[in-house]
């Protein structure tokens, strides 16, 4: 059975006027929970032994668990809505890159930050190419994206 | 087993992944990133859009490629790869995305590999096309 979302969308009227080239935001401190890490693998089927057991990880030559990679995009997510007020109302992904460095692990706080780089006009719209910086609390770069996204206005 | 670099060849085939998108996925992918836009999580919004439908959040079936990597090369964490997505078309509730790839390039003095990946949903249309890097032990 599908259980019911939660209608709290935290949505945002933020126009393309005010995204200007060059504005930096953040750092955006989001801890990666075990609770996300663990839905991660279920929701998303996305199953390592080196996500569930400490032993597991530290044989595959990690330091303890680590997080699913592709968790690293709930950050990027959530800074933009830090940033924004909400996601603004109406984008749309068109392109992501993600570059990975030092691993995540669950209970990690993570600090993320970005750039706005370049603003085109296509189609009435704008786009935006962004460059976002993921750390831990050691200050090593965990993952770094570079986000295209419209803006409805 | 984590790859080498020396065991790959130019047009070698990833085993590809496949994973069918529900609206549960995607109400966790709001759960967990508190991305709770109605396009994403309210059916009845869904249906008054021209999606008809609501749609994934992006970094879902991208989320299948990611695993193709991983699974490939061995490694929970891919340190020093990178995804390189270009989202064509969206996906849906009930949606049956699979991931294929398949090795474009190498390059020996770097030990980097470089590979083309798509991923379709079951009508065969291709919702996500890009690239995958990783760089492996020789």
């Amino acid at each position: 059975m599908t259980k019911p979302a939660k209608p709290t969308a935290r949505l945002s009227q933020i126009s393309g006027s005010e995204v200007p080239v060059g504005k930096k935001y953040g750092p955006y401190v989001h801890e990666l929970t075990d609770v996300i890490a663990s839905t991660w693998t279920k929701a998303l089927n996305d199953k390592d032994p080196a996500y569930a057991d400490d032993e597991a990880a530290r044989k595959a030559g990690y330091s303890g668990r680590v997080a699913p990679p592709g968790t690293m995009t709930l950050h990027f997510l959530k800074a933009a809505m830090d940033a924004w007020g909400g996601m603004p109302v109406g984008m749309i992904l068109a392109r992501q890159e993600v570059d990975f460095h030092a691993p995540a692990h669950p209970g990690d706080k993570l600090a993320t930050e970005f750039v706005i780089q370049t603003k085109t006009i296509k189609k009435d719209r704008p786009w935006f190419d962004l460059e976002m910086t993921t750390r831990n609390d050691k200050g090593q770069t965990v993952a770094v994206s570079r986000i295209t996204w419209i803006m409805a206005h | 087993m984590a790859r080498r670099f020396g065991a790959v060849k130019v047009g070698e085939v990833l085993p590809s992944v496949a994973g069918i998108i529900t609206q549960e996925t995607i109400n966790d992918y709001a759960d967990m990133s508190d991305d709770y836009n109605p396009l994403h999580v309210d059916p009845d919004f869904g249906r008054s859009t021209p999606y008809a439908s609501t749609i994934a959040h992006g970094p879902i079936p991208m989320d299948f490629a990611l695993q193709m990597l991983k699974q490939w090369i061995g490694a929970a964490w891919p340190t020093g790869a990178s995804i390189k997505s270009k989202f064509i078309a969206a996906s849906k509730p009930g949606d049956r995305i699979t991931a294929s790839g398949r090795v474009v390039r190498t390059e020996p003095a770097s030990s980097r590999v470089v590979c083309e990946f798509t991923c379709e949903n079951q009508a065969g249309e291709r919702v996500i096309v890009g690239e995958l890097e990783c760089v492996l032990d020789k």
